[in-house]
C-alpha cells in the first residue's frame, strides 16, 4: 500500500476488493473467464446473471473455498490470491452460504459464540472454560437481539424454519466484524415478511461493503447501488441499477432469455 | 453441585481399598487406568471428529517409556510419567502432522497402521522391548527418594490421584474455548474456516493433548502392574478403547469412565469364564450402536430433558390450578 507506483491509487478511493483476470477452469469448462471487479468501500453490489453463469464459484474465488486458475485477488491493499479460506476471513471477508450452512447440532447461541470467540481472540483458549468468557456471552446476546434471535438461543440450529436461518446466517457473518460480506442468494426461499426481517437486519449496518448474488430483481433494484451481470463466466455489464435494467446485452442475456421461456 | 458429585467420587475412590479385597481394587485401577486412556480418546473421538483405531499407540508408547525409564535410568515415578509424557508427544506431534488434514477413513486408516508399525517393532526390537515376552524387570517406582510404592494399596492410590489430575485437565480442554471451537470443526469445518478458523491447528492440538494423555495413561499402567507388553500397543486394545467411547457416548466426558468400568468388569468376569470375551465385546458393540446412538451420555440427557420437562409442565400446571 505504501508502494510509490500505487499511491495514486491509494490517494484516490482504493476499492476494497480488487479482482484482475480471474479465471477458473473445471477439466475444459471454463465457469469464469478473465472477470476484472472492483468493489469499493462502502458499495452494495449485486451480481446477476442466469443459472450456471458462474456466480458461485466467482465467489467462492473470492473466499478462498476455491483456488484461481489465474488473476488476482486483492482484497484490503492484501494480495490474497493464494491464501486459504480462513486467512481471508481473519481479515475481514465474510459470506453467507446459499443453503444455509450452519452448526446445526449445536444451539444458535452456540453458533454464534463459536463466531464471536474467534473474532475476540479467544477461540485458542485451552485452560479456562468458555463460560466464563463474559465479554463473549455479552458480545453473543447482543447479536442475538439484534438479529431477533434471542427466542431460539437454546433451540438446535437444525430445528429453526427458513427464514431463521438466513438470519443466523447473517448473525455468524455479523459476529466476525466484516470489511465485506458476500452474499449468496440470500433471499432465496424466503416468504415476503422474511425478505423484510432480513432487510432490516442486512441494512442495520449501512457502511457494510456488500456483494450479493441475488435473482429477486425487485429486490436487488430496492438495496443495490451497482450492479454486475455476469455471462457464461464473464461480467457483460456494469453500472447503477437504472442503466443495467435497461442495457440491451442484459435484457438479451438475462431478462430477455427468461422473459422468452425458452429452454437453453 | 458439580463439585459435589467429584468429591463424593473422589472420596469413594479413597475408600475402596477399605472396601473391597486387593484383587477388586486392582480391578479399579485397571477401570481408572484404562478409563483416563478412553478419555482422552474420547477428546480425539467425540469432541474433535477424528475416528483413530490405533490409540493403543500412545499408551503402549508410554508403557515402554516408564518402563524403560525405571529400568536403566531412575525409578522416580515422576520421571518416569514425565517420560511417558515426552515419547507421547515425540510421536504425536509428527504423526499429527501427517493425519489430521487427511481426516475421514483415511486418518482412520493411517491411525491403524502407526499403532501396527509399532506393535511389530515392538514384538522385533527384542534387546530394547524384550519381544513378545513383554518388559520384565520393572522395579517398583518411587515416590520419592527412598519411599517405593510397593504395596497394591500405594499403586492404588497413585493412581486415583494421577486420574483425577488429568480427567480435570481433560475436563478444562473440553469446556475451553479451544473444546469448544473442536465441535465446531466436527459440525461444520467448512463454516469454521469461513469464520476465520484454522481447521487443522485445532485438530491437530487435540490429537497432540490426546496422544500426550493416552501414553501418560500407559504409563500410570506400567507404574501399577510393572509389565508392559506389544498387546498395550496392540488392535485388541485400540479397538477396547474405541468400544468404551462409543458406549460413553461422545458427548461427556465422564460416560467414557463409566463405559470404561461396565468394560472392564465384564472383561475380568467373562475372561476367566471364557476364551471368546471378544463375542461379548462385539455383542455389546452392536446393541449400543442399534439401541444407544448417543451411549451413555445420549440416555442420561434424555433422562435429564424428559425430567426438565416434566418440572416444568407440574409448575404450570400448579400455577394454573391456584389463580
Amino acid at each position: 500500500m505504501t508502494d510509490s507506483a500505487t499511491s495514486n491509487d491509494a490517494l484516490t478511493d482504493e476499492p476494497l476488493l480488487r479482482l484482475t483476470g480471474v479465471s477458473k477452469v473445471f477439466g475444459t469448462v471454463a465457469a469464469v473467464k478473465n472477470v476484472n471487479l472492483d468493489v469499493r468501500p462502502g458499495e452494495h453490489r449485486a451480481l446477476i446473471g442466469p443459472n450456471g453463469a458462474g456466480k458461485s464459484t466467482l465467489f467462492k474465488l473470492v473466499t478462498g473455498q476455491l483456488p484461481p486458475t489465474d488473476g488476482s485477488i486483492v482484497f484490503g491493499g492484501d494480495d490474497v490470491s493464494g491464501w486459504p479460506a480462513f486467512r481471508r476471513a481473519r481479515v475481514g471477508m465474510a459470506m453467507t452460504f446459499q443453503h444455509s450452512n450452519l452448526f446445526d447440532d449445536l444451539t444458535v447461541r452456540e453458533n454464534v459464540t463459536l463466531a464471536v470467540q474467534r473474532q475476540r481472540g479467544r477461540a485458542g483458549r485451552v485452560l479456562t472454560p468458555l463460560r466464563r468468557e463474559r465479554e463473549v456471552h455479552e458480545r453473543v446476546a447482543v447479536l442475538l437481539e439484534e438479529s431477533k434471535l434471542s427466542v431460539h438461543a437454546d433451540r438446535p440450529a437444525g430445528a429453526l424454519a427458513h427464514g431463521q436461518r438466513r438470519r443466523v446466517e447473517i448473525a455468524l457473518a455479523y459476529a466476525t466484524e466484516p470489511r465485506l460480506l458476500l452474499l449468496d442468494e440470500p433471499a432465496a426461499g424466503m416468504s415476503p415478511g422474511e425478505i423484510e426481517d432480513f432487510l432490516d437486519l442486512l441494512l442495520s449496518r449501512p457502511n457494510l461493503t456488500f456483494v450479493m448474488i441475488e435473482h429477486n430483481i425487485d429486490l436487488v433494484m430496492r438495496i443495490a447501488s451497482s450492479i454486475s451481470v455476469l455471462d457464461a463466466g464473464e461480467i457483460i455489464a456494469e453500472g447503477p441499477p437504472a442503466s443495467i435494467v435497461a442495457s440491451e446485452a442484459v435484457q438479451v442475456a438475462y431478462l430477455g432469455s427468461a422473459g422468452k421461456g425458452t429452454a437453453q | 453441585m458439580r463439585w459435589v458429585v467429584r468429591l463424593a467420587v473422589l472420596a469413594l475412590l479413597m475408600a475402596i481399598p477399605f472396601i473391597v479385597n486387593e484383587y477388586r481394587v486392582g480391578l479399579v485401577a485397571q477401570i481408572l487406568i484404562f478409563g483416563l486412556a478412553a478419555a482422552s480418546l474420547n477428546v480425539l473421538v467425540g469432541v474433535a471428529g477424528l475416528p483413530s483405531l490405533g490409540h493403543a499407540a500412545f499408551f503402549g508408547v508410554g508403557g515402554y517409556a516408564a518402563g524403560l525409564t525405571a529400568i536403566h535410568l531412575t525409578q522416580s515415578v515422576w520421571v518416569c510419567l514425565i517420560m511417558a509424557a515426552l515419547v507421547g508427544a515425540v510421536l504425536a506431534v509428527p504423526a499429527g502432522l501427517l493425519s489430521v488434514r487427511l481426516g475421514g477413513i483415511t486418518f482412520l486408516m493411517l491411525s491403524l497402521a502407526i499403532a501396527e508399525i509399532l506393535y511389530s517393532a515392538s514384538e522385533t526390537w527384542r534387546d530394547v522391548t524384550g519381544g513378545s515376552d513383554g518388559l520384565s524387570g520393572i522395579p517398583s517406582l518411587e515416590l520419592f527418594p527412598g519411599f517405593a510404592l510397593d504395596l497394591v494399596v500405594e499403586r492404588y492410590y497413585f493412581v486415583v490421584v494421577i486420574f483425577a489430575v488429568l480427567y480435570m485437565v481433560l475436563r478444562r480442554f473440553v469446556d475451553s474455548p479451544t473444546g469448544w471451537s473442536l465441535r465446531g470443526v466436527t459440525s461444520n469445518s467448512e463454516r469454521m474456516a469461513s469464520m476465520g478458523y484454522d481447521v487443522n491447528r485445532y485438530r491437530f492440538v487435540a490429537y497432540v493433548v490426546a496422544g500426550v494423555v493416552g501414553a501418560v495413561a500407559g504409563g500410570l499402567n506400567v507404574e501399577y502392574s510393572r509389565f508392559a507388553s506389544p498387546e498395550d500397543l496392540g488392535f485388541a486394545l485400540s479397538s477396547l478403547l474405541l468400544v468404551i467411547v462409543i458406549l460413553g457416548g461422545r458427548k461427556r466426558l465422564e460416560g467414557a469412565i463409566i463405559a470404561a468400568a461396565i468394560i472392564v468388569y465384564i472383561r475380568q468376569e467373562l475372561s476367566s469364564q471364557f476364551n471368546t470375551w471378544e463375542f461379548g465385546l462385539g455383542l455389546i458393540l452392536v446393541l449400543v450402536i442399534y439401541f444407544l446412538p448417543g451411549g451413555l451420555s445420549g440416555v442420561r440427557d434424555q433422562v435429564v430433558k424428559a425430567l426438565a420437562r416434566r418440572r416444568a409442565l407440574r409448575v404450570k400446571t400448579t400455577e394454573g390450578g391456584t389463580p
